[in-house]
């Protein structure tokens, strides 16, 4: 009692734990503790605070947890997406961590002389040396490449550590991939407890993906009451919090627990393809009568969408053979796209798509700005933005893939601390953590520390 | 027993940039056995530099096998078309 009443009162722990579940929405999550059915996370929020967190935009999980470890906006660490694109090219790539151009939580630690464990958070491919041990994430190509330093291999092995699901099971078997994320999450909590108590560490993050997983092939499943998913989904939810209950037990009174998700999630109505949009309206013409790649657009389009709902603008001077002037003619087809686009609706229901167009200096401040989209499309929740290039409708409605995810409603739980300020923002969680270990804040970070 | 605990650092150059890894040693002067331990951990530290440095090589960019594996994976999970 002595300890729980010290921890209410703000004491600030040397060490700190946060446990990622990646997508796990606030509203779900709330709703599930207040019915009694998360115990563990239940009983961290009693023991300290439970809030609706917002991510960034837009709100992937390479995006949000960049924003979160650096505590920077986008414009400052240079990660937009899951793909970019080389604009004198048009070669499009996966970003990985050779990419982020600002520090990460656990390098300004280990300059501190800290000790850290970092365990699947995206993008932390390749793995960069750190004063501890990181293993990488899902964008690792196999596992003896994911794991700094080398030397851990064998003991990852030796606990089959997956790095990822194979996700293309879902679109064969769903009963499968039932079993394969169970597989994999098991395997990933094993290795968490693993390093959580034999490791050395001032500093411990892990983020439990199979949850994102479970969501985006199972989410409307739950909702709908299905016989045999619904159960399955509220299993992996119970496992993930006995799980994390066990997490909190095995740590001492100096260490703060910090449990959170980096965006929310919510049923699919209808993935939206604004690249057929923008070909429908005269702004992006194609080379070819089958484009597969951006290579295949014409050189007389105006723009183009890059996953998730980013648009660019051929701007000349920055993209290969641009046809829009800078200034004037700029922002005149920004705005007239930026209208357009708000007034997009669903052809079945004639429901607004986007909830709002903003343009890139409205949401990023930074020396990358000039690498961010030029509008970024923000839905209303359940229309799923898509950037492939050429489809026959504008709106489609997977069988497989029914789970997207949403802004406003990620989650952050703090256990022993009350949180400070209005409702706090991923990019509050670095200077947070370097708060509570008494390490100094950079000025360069966006976020502001919840603990006072 | 005078117990000493350091961080030390090392840091490497290749064409990659630089390269820097950590070993945590702790050392009592009095006892050969730890001062033996010490030196074992920071030869496996300048083992893991020069295997990083190695890697970092290989690993910039992904070879074209490798990106095909990581955008299957992002194209099954909507993340790329």
């Amino acid at each position: 009692m002595a300890s729980f009443l010290r921890r209410l009162g703000g004491r600030s722990g040397r060490r700190v734990a946060v446990i990622g579940v990646d997508g796990v929405p606030y509203s779900y999550a709330a709703g599930e503790i207040a019915a009694g059915r998360l115990p563990g996370l239940g009983r961290l929020a009693r023991e300290g605070s439970l809030a609706r967190m917002t991510s960034v935009y837009p709100w992937v999980s390479s995006v949000a947890w960049t924003s979160c470890a650096t505590g920077c906006n986008p414009a400052k660490h240079n990660m937009f997406g899951f793909v970019d694109r080389d604009p004198a090219t048009y070669r499009t790539f996966i970003p990985t961590a050779r990419d982020i151009r600002r520090p990460m939580l656990w390098d300004l630690l280990s300059r501190a002389g800290k000790q850290v464990v970092v365990i699947n958070v995206p993008v932390t491919y390749p793995p960069q040396p750190v004063n501890g041990v990181l293993i990488a994430d899902f964008l690792s190509p196999s596992l003896d490449k994911a794991v700094y330093p080398p030397s851990l291999l064998p003991t990852l092995e030796r606990l089959d550590y997956r790095v990822d699901v194979d996700p293309w099971i879902a679109y064969e078997s769903l009963d499968r991939m039932m079993s394969e994320i169970e597989m994999v999450l098991e395997r990933r909590l094993a290795a968490i407890e693993h390093f959580l108590k034999s490791a050395r560490w001032d500093f411990f993050m892990a983020v439990i993906m199979e949850t994102d997983r479970l969501h985006h092939f199972f989410w409307s499943r739950m909702e709908e009451r299905h016989p045999v998913y619904a159960p399955f989904f509220e299993r992996v939810y119970r496992r993930v919090d006995e799980a994390i209950a066990g997490f909190a037990r095995a740590l001492d009174d100096d260490t703060t627990l910090v449990v959170m998700s980096d965006h929310g999630f919510c049923s699919i109505e209808q993935e939206v393809f604004y690249n057929h949009w923008l070909h429908e309206r005269g702004w992006l013409k194609y080379a070819n009568s089958g484009p597969k790649e951006l290579r295949d657009i014409a050189d007389s389009s105006l723009a183009y969408s890059l996953d998730p709902g980013r648009i660019f603008i051929r701007v000349r001077g920055r993209e290969r053979n641009g046809v829009v002037a800078p200034g004037a003619e700029y922002e005149a087809l920004r705005d007239e796209i930026a209208a357009a686009a708000e007034e997009l609706r669903d052809p079945g229901t004639g429901a607004r798509v986007v909830r709002k167009a903003y343009r890139r200096e409205e949401l990023y401040a930074g020396p990358y700005l000039e690498s961010a989209a030029d509008l970024i499309l923000a839905p209303v929740d359940g229309y799923d933005p898509k950037g492939a290039l050429h489809k026959a409708s504008l709106t489609h409605k997977d069988p497989v893939m029914v789970g997207m995810h949403t802004h406003d409603d990620a989650t952050l739980c703090v256990r022993g601390h009350q949180l400070a300020g209005p409702t706090p923002s991923i990019v509050d969680v670095a200077p947070t953590v370097l708060r509570l270990m008494g390490v100094p804040v950079p000025a360069e970070m966006d976020g502001t520390a919840l603990i006072k | 027993m005078d117990q000493r605990a350091f961080t030390v650092s090392l840091t490497g150059t290749d064409g990659a940039g630089e390269t820097t890894v950590f070993a945590q040693v702790a050392v009592d002067p009095s006892d050969p056995s730890s001062v033996e331990d010490g030196l074992a951990k920071l030869l496996a530290a300048l083992d893991d530099l020069r295997r990083v440095s190695a890697r970092t090589e290989a690993l910039e960019p992904y070879s074209a096998d490798e990106e095909e594996v990581i955008e299957r994976r992002l194209r099954a999970l909507g993340y790329v078309e």
